[in-house]
């Protein structure tokens, strides 16, 4: 579990605290997603878990181990990756394999055992035929998948993955997002999604906006959904389902639920003959 | 025509170990005062695309055309002339941000070019009133403070402080939330529809390309894979399967509704059009 207790940060020479007084607690299996504008303090938040960041009050804890303490500062990154969300400012070896390898080789690996990590996680990622490839040769999203193999390989108890699809197709977004879960699901390590967009978050088991460095609300994807207009003062858009149901709301006479998620049921409900 | 491309090829490191065939044989026209979406798959060859269009990258098999001239005869100095004419806003533009006040970042372009303080003032301040930026508010800021979707903003104002006429966009949206989203959206359609500049964007959101695009393209592996008007959408529900793209709901809706008997005009792709008609059925009884 990451516990976090009363904790603030600000930025050297930060005119006010990025973060403000948050506590809370990450299950070692949940699936939690993080919401909020830009420059709310959700990156920051991402690098407190892992220790990147040390909190200025109150304390984070991962599995009873504070980042307070430095000889606890690399147990936690083991058992917590980070992905940031720009793969440019995160790529550093001349080959993917490389790259993918450099993480194990700093956990003291069986060359063996460094070997099946970078071809697994490729493969998880499918980059397995980029093996050889310099990552400066790959596309943007392909780069993203490399960052994600990189972090995979490490192999953590708890996955910060921060805006980790801004540069992916929608079908590459869904593959990712899929695999994460069945990750979850089979290897039992906690996800945290730091995402825009409100359709992505809806998978995890909760919520939570982070506005002005303090946690604005937290709830389940059901009870944020129907949070209507208190959601764009949050900077997050609605769901675009959420949006159409408005617009037809809009119109006199027609009345239709807030909460449905799927096009078939609406459909059934605008049109009940068929 | 400002964009013409005949069976254009690319292949980064070509003769190499890593040669990547990017581009295959596109034939392409882009018409004066477009405002095109561009999709496709990581590595598709998108951003391969935009960057041939002002000569960053050169095709190595097949012409690029801009108002009737071959790029590849292009001298140093008319290729200058061509990127303050074609303005390209790469991925994740405000990591390019470099000046420490805002004034200055967007002021750099037309000093650049050779402009005197007084008319690159008025520049800097017309690109600001342009994405939104307060000139009083924002001028002396420093760069460093701002959030993210204040810098995309300052990174655009800076290419359109060079008066380009036509813009290339690759993903402007990415990363920010759905207010700097709407911003820039918002913004690039209100360029296109009252300037009359060109636009190309790349995005990943179907969603977005439609609410504000008019003609869509997607790349699959290097081939152009669909190229329609945005109000024909709907004629490409089954392509659009095959290629693993969702429609935004109202679209989906429209198309099921659709398939149940329901007539709905989908030109005006918009969600509003949309609703009413639907309402107006639901009312009607039908």
């Amino acid at each position: 579990m990451i516990r976090l207790s009363g904790v603030s940060y600000t930025y050297p020479h930060g005119e006010r605290p990025a973060i403000k007084n948050i506590s809370l607690g990450i299950n070692g299996n949940e699936f939690i997603a993080i919401m909020g504008r830009n420059g709310s303090g959700k990156s920051t938040l991402a690098r407190l878990l892992n220790g990147l960041l040390l909190p200025g009050q109150g304390d984070v804890s991962v599995d009873g181990l504070s980042s307070s303490r430095p000889e606890n500062l690399l147990p936690i990154r083991k058992k917590v990756g980070l992905l940031f969300p720009d793969p440019d400012s995160q790529l550093l070896a001349n080959l993917v394999e490389e790259e993918v390898a450099f993480g194990p080789e700093n956990l003291g690996l069986e060359p063996a055992e460094i070997r099946n990590r970078v071809d697994t996680a490729l493969k998880m990622v499918s980059m397995e035929d980029y093996i050889k490839y310099p990552p400066y040769l790959l596309s943007g999203g392909q780069k993203q998948r490399i960052c994600m193999a990189s972090l995979l390989a490490m192999q953590p108890d708890y996955l910060i993955l921060d805006e980790p699809f801004s540069m992916l197709d929608p079908r590459g977004r869904k593959d990712l997002l899929t695999l994460f879960k069945k990750m979850r699901e089979q290897q039992g390590i906690a996800l945290v999604l730091i995402t825009h967009s409100l359709e992505e978050a809806m998978q995890a088991e909760r919520i939570i906006i982070v506005d002005n460095g303090q946690i604005h609300t937290i709830g389940t994807p059901a009870d944020i959904m129907t949070m209507g207009a208190q959601l764009t003062q949050v900077g997050i858009e609605p769901l675009e389902i959420s949006n159409f149901i408005g617009e037809l709301n809009r119109n006199p006479g027609v009345k239709i639920p807030a909460d449905i998620t799927d096009i078939e049921s609406l459909v059934d409900i605008l049109c009940p003959s068929s | 025509m400002p964009f013409i491309l005949k069976d254009v090829s690319f292949t980064y490191q070509k003769g190499m170990a890593f040669a990547q065939k990017a581009l295959k044989g596109l034939d392409f026209t882009v018409e004066d005062g477009e405002m095109l979406g561009v999709m496709g798959a990581a590595g598709s060859g998108k951003s391969t695309f935009l960057q041939l269009l002002n000569a960053l990258l050169k095709a190595e098999q097949g012409y690029v055309f801009y108002e009737g001239q071959d790029l590849a005869q292009f001298s140093k100095k008319q290729l200058i002339g061509l990127r303050q004419e074609v303005g390209m806003v790469f991925q994740y533009p405000e990591q390019q941000i470099f000046a420490d006040l805002v004034y200055d970042e967007i002021a750099f372009g037309p000093r650049n070019i050779g402009l005197d303080s007084e008319d690159a003032d008025r520049r800097v301040r017309e690109s600001m009133q342009q994405v939104g930026l307060d000139f009083a508010e924002y001028s002396s800021r420093r760069t460093i403070a701002l959030s993210s979707g204040e810098k995309r903003r300052v990174a655009l104002a800076g290419i359109l402080a060079l008066k380009p006429r036509h813009l290339l966009l690759d993903e402007p949206t990415a990363g920010l939330d759905g207010e700097g989203r709407r911003v820039i959206l918002d913004y690039l359609q209100h360029i296109n529809r009252q300037e009359h500049i060109t636009v190309i964007m790349v995005a990943h959101h179907l969603g977005q390309l439609l609410s504000v695009c008019r003609r869509l393209m997607i790349i699959e592996k290097g081939r152009i894979v669909l190229d329609t008007s945005v109000s024909r959408i709907l004629d490409h529900y089954d392509r659009l399967q095959e290629l693993g793209i969702e429609l935004p709901p109202h679209l989906e809706a429209a198309y099921r509704l659709q398939r149940r008997g329901w007539k709905i005009d989908t030109a005006d792709v918009g969600v509003a059009a949309i609703a009413r008609q639907i309402a107006d059925k639901i009312r009607s009884g039908s």
